[in-house]
C-alpha cells in the first residue's frame, strides 16, 4: 500500500506519497516521459537498488521540500521531484545524480514519490494515491526497510556514496592481527544507513 | 508561505556556544538532537556568520568521518550551515559525567560486596573509554574537548535491552559514544593527541574524587588498544610537565 506522510519541521500541508514496486515493466516509458518533461509524469522515480533504508528517500524528500521553502536556498533542479532525486546524491553533479539515483530505462523496481501541497484546492488524496498506484506497472510491495534491503545493491551503494572507508578502524586492527568482534547483520545495515544519511546531509559541504 | 522553523523541540541545554534541542526527524518516533549555534550580538556580524558556519561545517564533517570510519558518534541527518544548525541522531545516554555522579552518590548506600561488583563494571567502562579514544586517534581525529559530558553511554541495540540509567545496569552491554566535535580537527600529530588525553585527565581529576584510579585504567586501555599509543603517551608526560609549570607560574 502507498504511504502518505507529512514530516516534522516542515509545514504539515506538504505531504509525501510513496509507493515501492518490483517486477516493473514500464521503466523505459517512465524514463522517456521524464526526459520529455511531461508534467503528468512529474514524480521522483528512484532506483531502489541504491537505497539501504526507508529513511533515506524520506530524508531526500525532506531536504527537497526544505530547500524549496527556504528563500536562502531554493531548488537547484527544475522541481521538487527532481530535487528529491538530486538530494539522494553526496555530490553536486546533477546529471550524475539523475543517472545514479533515478530510474533508468532498464530498472526492474521503482520507488515513486509524489510531493504535494495539500492545501491547494486541486488536491485530492484518493486520486493522488490512485494515480501513484497505476503509473508504475509492476507489483506493489510495502514501503519499508525490510523490502528495500531485498533490493539493495551494496557495491553500487558503496561506490556512489564513496564509502571505501566504512568501518576503516576495524579493518586496520584486523590487519594488525587483532580479533574484532563480528557485527550483527542488523548493526552492519545500521552503520551503512548512518554513513549514507551522513553523506547526503553533507552534500552542500563537499 | 509559513516560515520554516527547524528548531521546534524541547531545549536540552543552553551553553555558551550552542543551544541543543530534543526533537524528531522524519517520523514522530525517531528522536533527534538539533544543535544550533546562535549568533553572538557582540561579534562583528560578518565575522560571526563565518565563524558559526565554520564550526558547524567542521563539526558535521568530523561526526560523519568518525561515524563511517567506525568510531561511535551520532549520525548527521541534516545540516543548515548558513544558520549554523545540525540535526543529528539522538543518543539516549546518560553522559559518563551523569553516570559517574550517580554512581558515586549511590556507592555509599551499598554494602562492600555490591560496591566491588559495581567497581568491576566501572573498570569495564573505563576500558571502553580508553579503547574508544584509541580508535579516534588511530583515525587521526582529535576531539578537542574531551570531557565526561562529551562521552555518552548508549545501550547496545539488541532486542530486550533496556535504557541505562543507574549504576547497576550492565555496562558491559553499552557502548561509549563521542559527541560535541565543535573543537575537533583531523590531525596525526602526537602532540595534539596527547593534549586530547590531557584535557580528559584534567576533567576527570577535577570532577571525581576517586578518579585517579579510573583514569589510570583509561590510559592503560589506550596503551593496549591504540596503535600509536607509545609516542602519544610519552608526549603526554611532557604535556603534563608543561601544564604543571604553567599552573605554578599562573
Ligand atoms: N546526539 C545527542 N544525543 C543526546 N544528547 C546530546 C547529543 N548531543 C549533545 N547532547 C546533550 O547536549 C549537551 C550539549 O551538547 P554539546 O554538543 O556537547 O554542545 P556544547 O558545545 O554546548 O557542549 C551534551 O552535553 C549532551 O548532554
Ligand atoms: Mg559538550
Amino acid at each position: 500500500m502507498p504511504t502518505t506522510l507529512s514530516v516534522p519541521h516542515l509545514p504539515s500541508n506538504y505531504r509525501l506519497h510513496i509507493a515501492l514496486f518490483t517486477s516493473v515493466t514500464n521503466a523505459a516509458h517512465l524514463h522517456s516521459q521524464l526526459l520529455a518533461k511531461n508534467a503528468e509524469y512529474e514524480y521522483a522515480f528512484i532506483e531502489p537498488s541504491i537505497l539501504v533504508s526507508h529513511l533515506q528517500p524520506i530524508s531526500a524528500g525532506f531536504r527537497a521540500i526544505h530547500d524549496l521553502l527556504d528563500p536562502d536556498v531554493g531548488l537547484r533542479t527544475p522541481n521538487v521531484h527532481s530535487e528529491t532525486v538530486f538530494s539522494l546524491s553526496p555530490t553536486h553533479n546533477i546529471t550524475d545524480s539523475y543517472r545514479r539515483f533515478g530510474i533508468s530505462p532498464s530498472s526492474t523496481s521503482v520507488l515513486a514519490i509524489k510531493i504535494l501541497d495539500t492545501s491547494l484546492a486541486s488536491y485530492s488524496e484518493s486520486s493522488t494515491l490512485e494515480r501513484l498506484a497505476s503509473i508504475v506497472e509492476g507489483t506493489e510491495v510495502n514501503f519499508d526497510t525490510k523490502e528495500i534491503r531485498k533490493l539493495t545493491d551494496l557495491s553500487k551503494v558503496k561506490k556512489y556514496y564513496k564509502l571505501k572507508d566504512l568501518g576503516y578502524v576495524d579493518q586496520l586492527y584486523k590487519k594488525k592481527g587483532r580479533t574484532i568482534e563480528e557485527k550483527s547483520e542488523e548493526q552492519a545495515w545500521r552503520d551503512l544507513e548512518g554513513a549514507v544519511l551522513g553523506a547526503m546531509a553533507l552534500r552542500s559541504l563537499v | 508561505m509559513p516560515p520554516l522553523r527547524l528548531i521546534d523541540g524541547t531545549l536540552v541545554k543552553q551553553g555558551a556556544e550552542a543551544h541543543v534541542y530534543k526533537s524528531t526527524f522524519l517520523y514522530p518516533n525517531v528522536p533527534c538532537l538539533i544543535k544550533v549555534r546562535p549568533t553572538k550580538p557582540y561579534r562583528h556580524a560578518t565575522l560571526d556568520m563565518r565563524l558559526t558556519k565554520h564550526r558547524c561545517i567542521s563539526e558535521a564533517r568530523l561526526l560523519n568521518r568518525c561515524r563511517s570510519m567506525g568510531v561511535l558518534c551520532p549520525t548527521v541527518y541534516f545540516v543548515d550551515e548558513k544558520r549554523g544548525e545540525i540535526i543529528m541522531e539522538w543518543i539516549e545516554g546518560p553522559s559518563v559525567r551523569d553516570f559517574l555522579h550517580n554512581y558515586i552518590d549511590d556507592a555509599s548506600d551499598h554494602g562492600k560486596d555490591e560496591n566491588k561488583a559495581i567497581d568491576v563494571q566501572l573498570d569495564a567502562l573505563m576500558e571502553n573509554i580508553g579503547q574508544t579514544i584509541g580508535k579516534l586517534h588511530d583515525i587521526d581525529t582529535i576531539h578537542g574537548d574531551l570531557t565526561t559530558s562529551n562521552l555518552m553511554l548508549k545501550p547496545r541495540e539488541s532486542p530486550g535491552t533496556q535504557v541505562l540509567d543507574t549504576a547497576d545496569t550492565s555496562l558491559a552491554n553499552s557502548d561509549v559514544v563521542l559527541i560535541d566535535f565543535g573543537l575537533g580537527q583531523v590531525s596525526s600529530s602526537d602532540e595534539d593527541k596527547a593534549v586530547d588525553l590531557y584535557v580528559l585527565e584534567r576533567a576527570f581529576l577535577s570532577t571525581h574524587p576517586r578518579a585517579t584510579r579510573l583514569f589510570d585504567i583509561i590510559i592503560d586501555s589506550y596503551k593496549r588498544n591504540c596503535l600509536g599509543s607509545s609516542v602519544v603517551l610519552r608526549r603526554l608526560q611532557e604535556v603534563r610537565l608543561r601544564g604543571r609549570k604553567k599552573s605554578m607560574v599562573g
